[in-house]
């Protein structure tokens, strides 16, 4: 602590300064108020013992100078008993108190650590309030976010609705339409080859657009599932829920895409797994968008579908052998428009919804995603749903 | 203390302390500069300069009071006061009294510095 002391008297100097030393601070003197302001250009200091009645510039003046420089400097007024009522002027000024001359050298030096605390006390406060505006100037800005993700959520689902209508009327007439050229190729003489071909040519034409339709109504529905399960809305089903009998169903789903493609499914299921509360559209939901990934991802080898009980929680994984995920995108497969990579490389296919479906459905179950791999070897894409947590839902 | 002493010693020690060494150090500082201030209190006297008057005046007030020689403080006090009011008359006449007082101080410094 750096004191500076200011006095005409070379007595006073002498004893505050000597006494000040004494008791642990670091002090300088100044013999008037402009060797003070002086001093105060070039020096820090933590308080300033202040003589009232200096020729030159006054204490009252000094103060006010010292304060330009510093507004927090705690100083004490050193005063003789006549000029009380300027001491106290100068505490109106700022000072924190006043001493009388002679000074009492404890009772000097208990004041000058009051101030000292006291200064540092306001400091900390100011800085704690601080921190009080900045907090409550970020609740505001998430607050301002969370508004305008809402507002963003209402949009999609609104678009998507919107969407959705008029591409089921395009997928049903289309439909319809197909179907009516299908019934008609084989009344067209086939002396008339080029009809047929005009005809065939609209059937195709009309089953690109359903499947085109269907995607983006497959899509549309991502969008909408999405943004419900952000905004909290999405309706759940919980039931006492067996992850054995999900799996089973979702085996036999898949079993002819896997073997279509020639590759090996493996599925292993430890015995007794105890039943979760769970959604099971959802679970399956999740399970059947992995196996999907792992089927549109692997050219050879094997799928490999686990789920055991480790310690209390259930570990369901979904493994390949296709080509991996390059490290660059490992980190972001599950946000929002993250598009895996053709053969999970770096050629983006589909719109990057599906794995963030994925990590909502699993936040909703108390459980956590996560995805290991390793390009060229194959992906691991692991459940992790704690036990007790999924009782609490 | 006794009739004739002029410093009060254990006043003195009050202030510091009760720090022995450092009251003999003061001692030194105000038997080296009071002399001059007192001459200065003079012709500031002399002079007729007020505010001169009542700031030299006033420190010889308080390194008096420090060193513990109440009564010559007391007439610095006196000085200052009327330098304050502007009353330069009752200023010098203070000034003959403050003297005694300074001399009786110097005095016992000097016997003191002596034994």
């Amino acid at each position: 602590m750096n004191i500076l002391v200011v006095d005409d008297d070379e007595m006073v100097r002498f004893v505050l300064t000597e006494k000040l030393a004494e008791s642990g601070f670091s002090a300088t003197a100044a013999c008037d108020g402009r060797s003070a302001v002086a001093l105060f250009h070039d020096t820090s200091f933590d308080a300033v013992l202040l003589d009232l009645k200096m020729p030159g510039m006054d204490g009252i003046e000094t103060l006010k100078e010292l304060r330009k420089h510093d507004p927090d400097i705690p100083v004490i007024m050193v005063t003789a008993f006549g000029d009380i009522a300027t001491a106290v002027e100068a505490i109106k000024l700022g000072a924190y108190d006043f001493v009388e001359k002679p000074p009492q050298v404890s009772r000097m030096m208990l004041t000058l650590k009051r101030a000292i605390e006291k200064a540092t006390l306001e400091r900390k406060v100011r800085d704690l309030g601080k921190s009080v505006e900045e907090s409550a100037a970020l609740k505001q800005a998430y607050q301002k976010l969370r508004e305008l993700d809402l507002a963003k959520n209402t949009f999609l689902s609104s678009v998507s609705h919107e969407l959705r209508t008029p591409l089921t009327s395009i997928v049903g007439y289309a439909d319809v339409s197909r179907k009516k050229i299908m019934k008609l190729i084989p009344e067209v003489s086939p002396d008339n080859p080029k009809n047929i071909k005009i005809l065939r040519q609209v059937e195709a034409n009309l089953e690109f657009l359903i499947t085109e339709s269907e995607r983006l109504t497959g899509l549309i529905e991502s969008i909408l599932d999405l943004t419900a399960m952000e905004a909290g809305t999405a309706e759940w089903k919980w039931e006492p829920l067996s992850l054995s009998e999900v799996i089973e169903n979702s085996a036999v789903d898949y079993s002819p895409k896997l073997k279509e493609k020639g590759l090996e499914f493996v599925v292993s299921v430890e015995d007794e797994l105890p039943l979760i509360k769970g959604d099971r559209h959802r679970i399956s939901q999740v399970l059947s968008h992995l196996l999907s990934n792992a089927v549109a991802f692997t050219e050879q080898g094997r799928v490999t579908l686990t789920a055991k009980k480790v310690k209390n929680k259930i570990l369901l994984s979904v493994a390949d052998t296709g080509r991996g995920i390059i490290a660059s995108r490992q980190g972001i497969v599950f946000e929002k428009f993250s598009q895996l990579g053709d053969g999970l490389t770096d050629k983006p296919k589909g719109v990057g919804l599906g794995l963030s479906i994925c990590r909502l459905i699993v936040g909703y179950h108390g459980g956590k995603i996560e995805v290991e791999s390793e390009p060229d070897k194959g992906s691991v894409f692991t459940l992790l749903l704690p036990v007790e947590e999924v009782m609490k839902v | 203390m006794k009739d004739q002493e002029q410093i009060d010693r254990g006043k003195a020690l009050h202030w510091l302390d009760g720090d022995d060494k450092m009251f003999a150090r003061i001692k030194a500082i105000f038997n080296k500069n009071i002399p001059s201030q007192v001459d200065q209190l003079k012709g500031f006297l002399d002079a007729g300069d007020k505010a001169s008057t009542e700031l030299i005046a006033h420190t010889i007030m308080g390194s008096s009071a420090m060193l513990g020689a109440s009564a010559m403080s007391d007439r610095a006090r006196e000085i200052e006061r009327s330098a304050i009011e502007g009353d330069m008359d009752s200023a010098r006449l203070s000034f003959s009294v403050f003297f005694d007082e300074y001399e009786k101080v110097m005095v016992e410094l000097t016997e003191e510095g002596g034994k």
